[in-house]
């Protein structure tokens, strides 16, 4: 059988052996692109949280329900011990993002796709993710070569990753978006606001539901929001039977604090 | 490392690199994807990289270990569910290949990578033990383990075609 396997493994890879489609001068490129901004993170860091620190003195923050939630030492090693103020806080029952003394909208979390709630620290930065030439090979069925940019991936308190990010497609339709599980989105220069605001190791709290489907109108929102459609598709009868106990919105008062079960949405991640 | 030397390393090692991650994600664009975002780490950090004595080995561990990550996975996800027209394909390949493609997959990262290593790419269990960082029992369970669940798959595969014969 090894010697089959071997041969098979061989046709497979020498059918896919491509020359690059970027040439190594740019490769070179992007990497000392990257080096450059990693320095100017680091210089800039002092002053952002200090400016965030003393925004969130003057902002009413939702949620406040910290006595509530279970104690942060629970949470893996790397987040803090003593709870700091957060950089930025995310209400995911008015779908804000709040940072800086500003309130940006956001799309967070579905019914059938929640974002995990708690205390959540920034663990990584990207500009944009490149996806060069990208087609799709045999097993995936669709998906196109997309470009995400402003993204930042937080660890959650119960260890799984979520990101801020911008959507960076046809921000106007209002076409269904689904809240992807573990994905807190916005229009992308509010997602470039947050990601020049927080760096490594900035905390950023998640806190309240996703909101019921009578919140389905975009025109609600006050300022160029982006479409608010995780929820027509939560309106649609629960079918994830493994989804985490979401209770309607008229039974949580917006200020509570719930912990979504992770493992649902570990299952719902899991590409 | 000049630019030159690394631009003649990535023109040389850049399609041998795809095929070996194609063969482990079974993805063509994912594969060229983690090992172009390899290379770009290894002139960032190319000091550490020259260290190494065996850069492309190391090209391959990143690649490898970006293909797994959840981050990538997520954002995977994230794509696949956006409303994007359906992409150009590449040329089908022949069934037998489709096959050994979809069986792969379906087996755990940690087999999937020790087979792909060992099988493929012809490092020897040691050698693979000290790429993937994994004590050597674990590799020699993992390969095993790895073609036996292999075979299950191509087997009951085979059960259901009747023109192909595999292994």
């Amino acid at each position: 059988m090894s010697d089959d396997l071997a041969r098979g493994l061989r046709q497979l890879a020498k059918s896919a052996e491509a020359p690059p489609t970027v040439p190594g001068a740019e490769v070179r490129r992007i990497a000392v692109r990257r080096r450059r901004r990693r320095r100017t993170t680091a210089v800039a860091a002092g002053g952002t949280v200090a400016a965030a620190l003393a925004a969130l003195l003057t902002v009413n923050l939702t949620g406040g329900g910290t006595d509530d939630r279970p104690a942060p030492a629970a949470s893996p090693a790397g987040t803090p011990a003593t709870p700091a103020p957060a950089d930025a806080t995310v209400d995911v029952s008015r779908q804000v993002l709040v940072i800086d003394g500003r309130e940006l909208p956001v799309s967070a979390g579905s019914k059938d796709a929640p974002t995990p709630s708690g205390r959540m620290t920034v663990t990584g930065k990207k500009s944009a993710t490149p996806a060069p030439g990208e087609d799709l090979g045999v097993a995936d069925a669709r998906a196109d070569a997309v470009k995400i940019p402003w993204v930042i991936s937080l660890r959650a308190p119960d260890g799984s990753t979520v990101f801020i990010g911008a959507r960076g497609y046809d921000e106007k339709a209002p076409g269904d978006y689904l809240g992807a599980p573990g994905w807190i989105s916005l229009r992308s220069d509010d997602a470039r606001w947050v990601y020049e605001r927080l760096v490594e190791g900035s905390v950023v709290e998640v806190t309240g539901t996703a909101p019921t489907p009578d919140r389905a109108s975009p025109s609600a929102r006050p300022s160029t929001a982006p479409s608010l459609v995780a929820t027509p598709t939560a309106a649609e009868a629960p079918t994830a039977a493994e989804a985490p106990a979401q209770v309607p919105a008229e039974t949580v008062t917006p200020s509570a604090v719930v912990r979504t079960e992770p493992s649902g949405l570990r299952e719902a991640g899991r590409g | 490392m000049t630019e030159e030397e690394f631009d003649a390393f990535y023109a040389s090692a850049f399609p041998r690199l795809t095929g070996q991650l194609y063969a482990f994600t079974g993805d063509h664009g994912e594969a060229q994807d983690v090992v172009q975002e390899a290379f770009v780490r290894a002139w960032d950090r190319r000091r550490d990289f020259l260290v190494d004595e065996a850069p492309e080995a190391w090209i391959r561990t990143v690649a490898m270990r970006l293909a797994v990550s959840r981050w990538r996975r997520a954002r995977r996800w994230l794509e696949l569910v956006r409303r994007t027209p359906p992409p150009q394909h590449t040329p089908g390949p022949d069934p037998e290949r489709a096959v050994l493609v979809a069986a792969l997959r379906k087996l755990p990262d940690a087999q999937r990578r020790a087979l792909v290593l060992h099988h493929l790419c012809d490092l020897s269990v040691e050698q693979v033990a000290s790429e993937t960082g994994a004590p050597v029992g674990t590799v020699k369970a993992r390969l095993s383990r790895g073609r036996a669940a292999l075979a299950r798959e191509l087997a009951a595969g085979e059960g259901e075609r009747e023109d192909h014969r595999v292994r």
